[in-house]
């Protein structure tokens, strides 16, 4: 995946580029608003991780708008350290796709990011999805473990939904709080975590191999090993 | 003299005191002039008359009898002894002699008949002011008839003198009363310019002296003795609240910084390095959401989230958090019930209410204990939507309950139990900020949180 770093901190710049770098991608950073457009302008990105303050004539919103003012739809994850909800909420308004407020699990970025660009690249979802002997009919909400159905409530079946579209990748408990009951806020207490415990029993507890995997710290990812 | 009394020009004590003394005097003139008219100007008028009626009767007793009648009727007129001292008659022929009279002296060119007049005559050879009524018969002679005026001008000499001694103690006592009114209410203002003088410069303490008066003065100072004491209170509170917040940073801070120390040391195993880091991201984590939560709260109170408010309807907004919950609570031996009535719809921020509802819940998870009941129910009145989220656990002492939505609160007022006491601040922030009321109360056993928000546009109710 070809990532756009956008980032005036050099430390965070450096950090984040390495971690991208580690996970397969890659990335080319620059630290201006100006440069950081016509780069963002010029070449065909995966997605573009844009700091809200910029030096140079331009800061992040700036460059969000004048990107989609071009009709480009790159998917851009903004970071900032203004992280209050009403900040949050101009940066998904200027045409972010995302939003993260700093500092932040580098994790979490990676998670944001790949589920991202997996966005924008399959929009056409398949109807059924299959993960190992998992098997997810996303037309009449029905899941099959190898022959043997699973009977799931409402909320577990879209958990795992969301899961299943995003097999493979990390995607952490707010994700999942904003995704499935349509909610930002951070809950104190592990109420996602006994969520997908729920899930786990009903989906892994009578079966060899589970599915549902703990990225510790950060959320879960659903896999076939 | 400090602000207060340095430009007289600008005093309105001042003004307002002279301006008193300015009206006091205008009145005492207004009065003295009625007073005067209505005494030395009926006189002169009552004169007028009277000469007038004498005239007439003359000219009368002239045109039936002639003149040697009028002549004896004067003559008789002079002589029977009253009014001697005031009295002016005079007829004189044609020819200008006196026929008979008792004016010496007297300038009759000019005048016309019938007209009043003043001047100087002489009369039993004193020189004298007269009121002279003048008039000429057809055959050319002239009949005066007047009246002495001396005594008429030392009446009113002594009138006007009177009033000008009057007017004068007057104008001593406006003086006099204006000076005292401007040093009294100088002395009250100052006591309260003082006090705030020194409230600006930093003795927050100081209170303006009141006795028992009742009067507006002390009526001002008391407010803003009142408001002193609410500044000094805020100050107090802003005080605990950054010292909570430096304790609540520096301590975790101090963790994180001796667990980098203990990193550098050069034996440390690579497992304790990595125990290490993730407790130290843990408690840089910890310090991350105590500075959002803050700024959330300075977000709510500054109300500029109003601008997301949506029609919300409560029964899935409380159902989804509860719903979200449900397991959580099971998971800790807790029951978690929800009861809601009608359709109630309120004016609010979707996911800040959330958050609120949901602090509640983690509150009640975190401290009602293995086994309690939680119990949350929505319930519309008259005035309007309420949320109670009740447990049946341990509560809060009554006496704190009012204290519990204060930054940093808690109510063991240790700060090493999890969570940094500002849950209930930002839920009663974000309440206020949909104009609504958060309420703690005893639910004996148990705490029961009451939100109370003001009333959507329902429909079938006209709320707002």
């Amino acid at each position: 995946m070809r990532c756009l770093l956008i980032e005036d901190d050099l430390a965070t710049a450096e950090l984040v580029r390495h971690g991208l770098e580690r996970a397969g991608h890659v990335v080319q950073t620059c630290h201006e608003g100006d440069t950081g457009l016509r780069l963002a302008l010029d070449g065909s990105w995966d997605v573009v991780v844009l700091d809200r303050m910029l030096p140079g004539g331009v800061d992040g919103l700036g460059v969000l708008a004048a990107l989609r003012g071009h009709g480009i739809a790159t998917p851009v994850i903004v970071l900032s350290a203004l992280s209050s909800l009403d900040e949050r909420v101009r940066g998904l308004r200027s045409g972010g796709d995302d939003y993260l407020g700093k500092p932040f699990a580098f994790d979490e970025l990676l998670a944001r990011i790949e589920a991202l660009a997996r966005r924008a690249v399959q929009r056409g979802e398949p109807d059924v999805i299959e993960i190992g002997d998992l098997r997810v009919d996303t037309r009449n909400r029905r899941v099959h473990r190898g022959t043997q159905a699973i009977a799931l409530q409402p909320r577990e079946y879209q958990l795992l939904e969301y899961l299943a579209r995003h097999q493979g990748m990390v995607v952490t408990r707010r994700m999942l709080l904003t995704a499935v009951w349509g909610y930002h806020f951070d809950p104190e207490t592990n109420v996602i975590d006994v969520q997908i415990s729920r899930l786990r029993n009903k989906l892994d507890r009578d079966f060899p191999t589970p599915l549902i995997h703990t990225a510790r710290g950060v959320g879960y990812t659903l896999r076939a090993e | 003299m400090s602000a207060m009394g340095g430009s007289l020009r600008h005093s309105v004590v001042l003004r307002m005191a002279l301006g008193y003394g300015l009206l006091l005097l205008v009145s005492v003139a207004v009065v003295s002039a009625i007073f005067y008219i209505g005494t030395a100007g009926l006189l002169a008028r009552n004169i007028d008359m009277q000469l007038e009626l004498g005239a007439r009767r003359l000219v009368q007793l002239h045109d039936r009898q002639g003149l040697p009648a009028l002549r004896r009727e004067i003559f008789d007129l002079l002589t029977d002894d009253q009014d001697v001292n005031t009295e002016i008659y005079q007829l004189d022929a044609a020819d200008g002699s006196v026929l008979v009279g008792n004016l010496d002296r007297w300038r009759a060119t000019g005048t016309a008949t019938g007209e009043l007049l003043e001047q100087k005559v002489r009369r039993r050879g004193q020189d004298t002011v007269g009121r002279l009524l003048v008039h000429r018969f057809p055959d050319g002679a002239v009949l005066v008839v007047g009246r002495d005026l001396q005594d008429q001008r030392d009446l009113e000499h002594r009138v006007l003198s009177a009033l000008a001694m009057g007017g004068l103690i007057a104008f001593a006592l406006a003086a006099g009363g204006a000076l005292l009114v401007w040093l009294q209410l100088q002395r009250q203002l100052k006591a309260i310019h003082r006090t705030t003088a020194e409230v600006a410069a930093g003795r927050l303490d100081r209170r303006i002296t009141v006795g028992r008066s009742r009067d507006e003065f002390a009526m001002v100072a008391r407010d803003v003795n009142r408001m002193l004491d609410q500044i000094e209170q805020l100050m107090n509170n802003a005080r605990d609240v950054s010292n909570a917040i430096a304790h609540d940073l520096r301590t975790p801070l101090g963790r994180i910084r001796a667990m980098l120390e203990d990193a550098l040391h050069p034996q440390q195993p690579p497992q304790a390095l990595r125990e290490g880091a993730a407790s130290a991201i843990d408690e840089i984590d910890a310090v991350t959401q105590l500075v959002d939560k803050l700024l959330q709260i300075a977000e709510a109170e500054a109300g500029v989230r109003r601008q997301n408010f949506e029609s919300v309807a409560l029964r899935a907004l409380v159902g989804d958090i509860v719903e979200l919950y449900q397991p959580a609570a099971e998971s800790e031996g807790m029951s978690l019930a929800l009861a809601v009535e009608d359709e109630p719809q309120v004016e609010a921020d979707r996911d800040l209410l959330a958050g609120v509802l949901a602090n509640l819940l983690d509150n009640a998870l975190k401290y009602a204990g293995h086994g309690a009941a939680v119990r949350v129910e929505v319930r519309t009145t008259a005035e309007d939507v309420r949320i109670e989220v009740a447990d049946n656990g341990p509560g809060i002492p009554p006496g704190l309950l009012g204290r519990a939505t204060e930054p940093f609160f808690r109510a063991d007022a240790s700060r090493y139990q999890r969570g940094n006491g500002l849950g209930l601040s930002i839920a009663a922030a974000v309440v206020a900020l949909h104009r609504g009321q958060l309420r703690l109360e005893d639910a004996a056993p148990g705490l029961r949180v009451v939100i109370r928000l003001p009333r959507g546009s329902d429909g079938n109710l006209s709320g707002r």
